[in-house]
């Protein structure tokens, strides 16, 4: 039998700290739907997507009832869409992605991951297409999401790719120019990209996964934020940083449970194996709802201040130990997101001229996953775009660790600028880039920074 | 064997089922499950135990209350069971949990339905308590199995159309997301 303590403390975490499962993404290798023509893999994608993710949001919705714990969003991420254009022409990418668009409607779903290219060391032609074709993809479609793997442990920085990436988020943001440039959001630039990440825009299917399975990422930050600040109320303030520490920890392991939990129950109703939990903390622009607010919880008063790089290292550390006891099958990013115009407090601090493009960077050095959605001028330029995430690839690979790089440049704004994207990617103020002209040479060499000594583990 | 089960109330104090275990094992009782809570500053238990040879509830009641009358007892009630009924139902287990501004008769309302629904209570907490602006507060949870003939969201739509008329937040979850949630073996 239950105690009233237990019914009454998971009852606090799921009422009035906005307990939710963040994403349960069906992950769907579609090597299969490989044809002789673009309308062939189109057809076989929308059949495939449509067999497979039916009944996947009215099976979330169902199990979230059950447990009162709502599913906010509802995914397909698919194994890399390139390798299906091998031996396609010019007009094919498009097609697809339409064909996919068309498949996210038809189930209800919110979006498709895994319009992605890993191009590590290398790039084929028919990885060269898919890339080549994101400004059109992205600006034609909308629940279409693409990444591109630039840069692993292994293999080291394909600079000839990251100097390519510069100029498609130039052409995307462009091209979607009528939305803000909001076509970028819908990319995400990788190192070491996890192949069971359950959270777009990024998630995409690794090779080495079985044919169809559900991974889900956890909730949000809010009930972190919300944790530590109970437990200070209860101590008047007299707590350490051991104590906070362990406070996250345990509201980690309860999140934790509370989705894999779920998970199991969708993967086991719809019949597809179960994968991984992602403990990533990924905000909302949802007051409350921020990693920010978790770092004002642990004192940082100014975000961005020194010590905010602490904080987020405490942070992310707890959030894995808590989750990995409560779990054998943690995967994913499992970190904590900063990103910045999905949250609030972090996009305030943008806008007060505490946190800068630096100290962001810093910080992505101890959490998952990087600079991400940061809205920066429309005129910065492509090479500038290329060496921001070459600093972000370069953090990755020496460290081990993912890291990513989603850039909005606004065609037309400048630094201070508030652009508004709408609904859960937030509003946020643009980032000022420094030092806009001095890395133009630095980019134009290409190849590729080789691997580093780390990675002759063997 | 014969099987009984005892209800003890009393004013709350030390000494209670020590007494009560004590005139238990006089007449060569086992204690199969007993269950103890104290509420408000009352003492109540429940005890199934076995006996080799019958005794009939009014003697068994007899001995208990004469073996603990230095204790205070206040309340002795005896029944005999059977097997058959003690064993647990297959019907799968919910927590209903409902809190709002206090008012007289909130218990009933969701007993009622419960008791409609053919929903069994196996646990039921309350209390009345203020929130931050001192207003009363009533909390209620029970424990509940639910028949699974019953669709679930139904179920939970009534719930909480009750809890509109009474300006009640109610919610009706499975017990596994309480246990996931607390506790380190689970499955």
């Amino acid at each position: 039998m239950l105690n009233t303590d237990e019914i009454l403390s998971t009852i606090e975490m799921l009422h009035a700290e906005h307990l939710d499962v963040r994403a349960v993404t069906l992950a769907l290798n579609v090597n299969d739907c490989a044809a002789p023509t673009a309308d062939g893999i189109a057809q076989k994608l929308v059949t495939k997507i449509s067999t497979f993710a039916e009944k996947l949001v009215q099976t979330c919705d169902r199990v979230g009832a059950k447990y009162g714990i709502p599913v906010i969003n509802k995914r397909v991420a698919l194994s890399p869409v390139s390798m299906l254009l091998a031996g396609h022409g010019a007009s094919a990418p498009l097609k697809i992605a339409r064909a996919l668009d068309q498949a996210a409607k038809n189930c209800g779903i919110d979006f498709v991951g895994g319009f992605s290219a890993l191009v590590h060391k290398g790039i084929t032609p028919w990885e060269d297409l898919l890339i080549r074709s994101l400004p059109e993809v992205l600006s034609e479609t909308k629940q279409v999401c693409s990444s591109v793997n630039v840069a692993s442990r292994k293999a080291g920085i394909n600079m000839n790719a990251v100097k390519m990436m510069g100029t498609i988020i130039r052409d995307i943001a462009f091209a979607t120019e009528d939305i803000r440039g909001f076509g970028c959001a819908k990319l995400v630039v990788f190192s070491n990209v996890p192949e069971d990440s359950p959270f777009m825009a990024g998630a995409y299917m690794g090779v080495g996964e079985p044919e169809a399975v559900i991974n889900i990422g956890v909730s949000g930050p809010g009930v972190v934020s919300s944790a530590l600040n109970r437990f200070k109320h209860l101590h008047n303030g007299q707590v350490t940083l051991d104590q906070l520490a362990e406070e996250i920890k345990i509201t980690s392991f309860r999140v934790t449970r509370a989705g894999e939990l779920i998970g199991r129950e969708v993967a086991k109703e719809l019949g597809i194996e179960f994968g991984i939990v992602d403990l990533s903390l990924a905000p909302t622009p949802t007051v409350g709802d921020s990693v920010g607010e978790i770092l004002k919880a642990l004192g940082i008063a100014k975000i961005g201040a020194p010590g905010s790089t602490a904080a987020v290292a405490m942070l992310n550390d707890a959030v894995k130990k808590g989750g990995l006891f409560a779990s054998s099958s943690v995967g994913g990013l499992s970190g904590a997101f900063i990103p910045v115009s999905e949250d609030s407090a972090l996009a305030e601090a943008v806008g007060k001229g505490t946190l800068v493009l630096e100290k962001l960077e810093a910080m992505t050095t101890v959490c998952s996953v990087g600079l991400d959605m940061i809205a920066v001028p429309g005129d910065t330029k492509p090479e500038t775009i290329s060496a921001i995430i070459a600093d972000e690839m370069a953090i990755g690979v020496i460290n081990n660790k993912t890291t990513a790089v989603r850039i909005i440049p606004v065609p037309g704004a400048k630094a201070g600028d508030i652009v508004d994207f709408g609904g859960l990617f937030g509003s946020s103020p643009i980032l000022e880039v420094r030092n806009n002209d001095g890395s133009e040479e630095f980019i134009e060499h290409g190849g590729r920074i080789p691997a580093p000594l780390q990675s002759l583990t063997n | 064997m014969f099987t009984y089960v005892l209800n003890i109330m009393s004013d709350d104090h030390p000494g209670i089922i020590a007494a009560v275990t004590a005139a238990a094992g006089e007449i060569g009782a086992n204690i199969e499950s007993c269950s103890q809570t104290v509420l408000g500053g009352y003492f109540t238990l429940i005890m199934i135990m076995t006996i080799a040879s019958e005794m009939s509830t009014d003697d068994l009641q007899k001995h208990i209350k004469e073996h603990t009358s230095s204790s205070c007892v206040i309340d002795v009630s005896v029944r005999k069971t059977t097997p058959e009924s003690l064993q647990a139902s297959k019907a799968e287990r919910f927590v209903l949990t409902a809190f709002g501004k206090d008012q007289p008769g909130v218990v009933c309302r969701f007993s009622e339905y419960l008791a409609d629904h053919e929903m069994n209570i196996l646990d039921m907490y309350g209390c009345r308590q203020p929130n931050l602006e001192g207003e009363m507060q009533f909390l209620l949870t029970a424990q509940v199995e639910i028949p699974s003939k019953w669709n679930l969201a139904l179920l939970q739509c009534d719930l909480q159309n009750i809890g509109k008329d009474l300006n009640f937040t109610v919610v009706l979850q499975h017990e596994n997301i309480f246990t996931a949630t607390n506790r380190v073996r689970y499955r």
